[in-house]
């Protein structure tokens, strides 16, 4: 019954199927009770119908005129137009584009920084090597580290083991003093027969590479510093030439390292000091052990800073003849003591500077180099056996699926790599396809 | 289907312009009954905006008029969630004739209509005021047809008690 009670409204608006109708129907005819609610329901609808008021229009002049003037929205944008497959490809060709612009700049920039990481850290190892030597070979046992910086520098490395091709002076000279140096007197020549580039700075028009910096006049100060790369036929001989040369040109050999001489690979590198005069023709020798793979020399004019210390020097000890002065005519303990601290300040300071104008003038008179070997290799004639024709087509066959394998993860890594760009735009693209598609 | 949905569908802004004219009336009244006279106008024109964007997607599954009740009526459920727009008061007619002709009481009618649910007064005012047919409401409120024959089953047995009720306290 209570079936029957829920379809009556239904039954009343005509919504019902025939059959059910009729069921409807049956019960009615069967039951008073049904079929006054039936006929209440009825009136009631017709009494809510004619209740009903319609309210008054307003507004229509100025809908027609906003649709008039409206657009639509993505209407005009023939992209959403597009099938969505076509949608996404021209997604990720754009995102691809921006990729192939700015992937080459991040790679550069990348391998970049690796490269001047690992040169960085060769120097300092090659240096860690030579300081080493230098302090048991070139400094005096009781040496203090007022002597011992320039030292480090003389080898071309500064005190803390790291690279000095600007020829910075640890120690002894302030920073400021080197960035003079620097911007005054650097002179560097760069060569390489790998690549042929040369990379130069000349201190007014001077230097070729591998030729002596000009010493104009006998009163120029100039710290010279030269790497060699050579191939030779033999590490080990020329390692032993190379000592040979140091000492028949006045010099001599203040670091030499080798590794696996007997091996496949043989290495050896020798640092050396060679009086100023004879720079190039030491160069010249140590060339003419083998071929040269590359060179490096630099050069700097300490000129100009002797002369500054040695001005400085004299200022100070015009100060000190004043102390000294004032220290007899002193006539209380306290201002005696004050003038004499005072007096010890300038005559460190003094003897400091002396310090560092001895060591710059020996520093001159010697030049560094430092020369590497390597062994020329026996080019290995490699016997290929004959292949057999499946034997080459089974290889040709799994390279091929080799190199396809690898473009096909290159390209997935590629995509997943750029997902963060691609994907944003296929989503957008999704949803607004979800929302235009048909009703 | 009608030339000027077909043109307005194509982009036509001078059929579209036709349909607004024809169907204004209808929306109007729709959301006159559902949130007053004074934001009609505001809703009926977004109504006609939203349906000129979308007009290209309809296929004339239903009549012109059932859809744009449909996108009417998304415009006044937002309208109540975002403006907090209160349900408005039936629109009724005052009876000019001799009160005691109507077969009930149009006051009790009317506080009978006011105890409706939301549900049950939109069906009502679907079915029973803008006409639709139980399918045709459905596809306005977006429920299956036998929601709505339930929803419209009970929203009769609620006034049929409500009158029955105020009759007795009458």
């Amino acid at each position: 019954m209570n079936d029957i009670r829920e379809d009556l409204k239904a039954y009343v608006d005509g919504e019902l199927s025939e059959a059910r109708a009729a069921e409807i129907e049956a019960a009615i005819a069967a039951d008073p009770e049904l079929a006054q609610e039936a006929e209440f329901m009825k009136m009631l609808g017709f009494e809510i119908r004619r209740a009903a008021a319609d309210p008054e229009v307003a507004g229509r002049a100025f809908a027609i005129e906003k649709v008039r003037n409206a657009n639509g929205r993505f209407a005009s944008f023939a992209f959403l137009k597009m099938p969505f497959a076509f949608q996404t490809a021209i997604a990720i060709g754009c995102c691809a584009l921006i990729g192939a612009v700015f992937f080459p700049v991040f790679a550069q920039s990348k391998s970049g920084a690796l490269r001047t990481t690992a040169l960085s850290r060769a120097k300092q190892e090659a240096a860690a090597g030579e300081m080493a030597k230098n302090k048991s070979a070139d400094m005096p046992a009781t040496a203090s580290p007022a002597e011992e910086a320039p030292y480090a520098f003389a080898n071309g490395r500064d005190a803390g083991g790291g690279p000095s091709d600007n020829g910075r002076i640890p120690g002894g000279l302030g920073f400021q003093q080197n960035a003079e140096l620097d911007a005054k007197s650097r002179v560097r020549t760069e060569t390489s027969d790998k690549t042929g580039a040369t990379n130069q700075w000349h201190k007014e028009g001077e230097t070729q590479p591998g030729t002596t910096v000009p010493m104009k006049g006998s009163n120029r100060l100039v710290v010279k510093n030269a790497d060699v790369n050579c191939r030779v036929p033999s590490v080990a001989d020329a390692m032993a030439k190379s000592g040979s040369i140091a000492e028949g040109l006045g010099g001599f050999v203040i670091n030499s390292n080798s590794s696996d001489l007997k091996g496949e690979n043989p290495t050896g590198m020798v640092v050396m000091r060679v009086p100023a005069v004879r720079f190039d023709s030491a160069m010249k020798q140590i060339r003419a052990l083998g071929d040269v793979i590359n060179e490096s020399s630099s050069g700097q004019d300490v000129t100009a800073q002797v002369a500054d210390t040695g001005a400085r020097i004299k200022v100070l000890k015009a100060e000190e003849e004043s102390y000294i002065t004032m220290l007899r005519a002193a006539r209380r303990v306290g201002e005696m003591l004050e003038i004499k601290e005072r007096l010890s300040g300038v005559r460190q300071e003094i003897e400091s500077l002396t310090a560092q104008v001895l060591s710059l003038k020996d520093l001159a008179s010697l030049s560094t180099i430092t020369a590497t070997f390597e062994e020329k290799t026996k080019k290995r004639e490699a016997v290929e056996e004959p292949k057999g024709a499946f034997e080459e087509t089974w290889n040709t066959a799994v390279n091929g699926l080799q190199a396809g394998l690898q473009f096909l993860g290159s390209v997935v890594i590629f995509i997943f790599v750029y997902s963060p760009f691609w994907l944003p735009v296929v989503g957008v693209l999704w949803w607004a396809n979800r929302k235009n598609r048909k009703v | 289907m009608d030339a000027d949905l077909q043109l307005a569908r194509k982009g036509d802004r001078d059929a579209m312009a036709r349909l607004v004219d024809q169907n204004y009336d209808a929306v109007f009244r729709f959301l006159a009954r559902r949130v007053g006279t004074e934001l009609a106008p505001d809703l009926a024109q977004e109504t006609f905006i939203s349906a000129q964007k979308t007009i290209k997607n309809f296929e004339g599954r239903s009549t012109i008029a059932t859809w744009l009740f449909g996108i009417a009526h998304n415009h006044v459920r937002n309208s109540v969630r975002k403006r907090k727009v209160e349900p408005v008061d039936w629109i009724m007619n005052e009876p000019t004739e001799n009160p005691e002709s109507t077969l009930i009481n149009r006051e009790m009618l009317r506080k009978a209509l006011k105890t409706l649910s939301e549900e049950h007064r939109e069906v009502v005012l679907l079915h029973e005021i803008d006409g639709l047919t139980y399918e045709e409401a459905a596809g306005v409120l977006g429920i299956p047809v036998g929601t709505v024959k339930s929803r419209l089953h009970h929203a009769f047995m609620a006034l049929r008690r409500a009158l029955i009720g105020a009759e007795a306290m009458a």
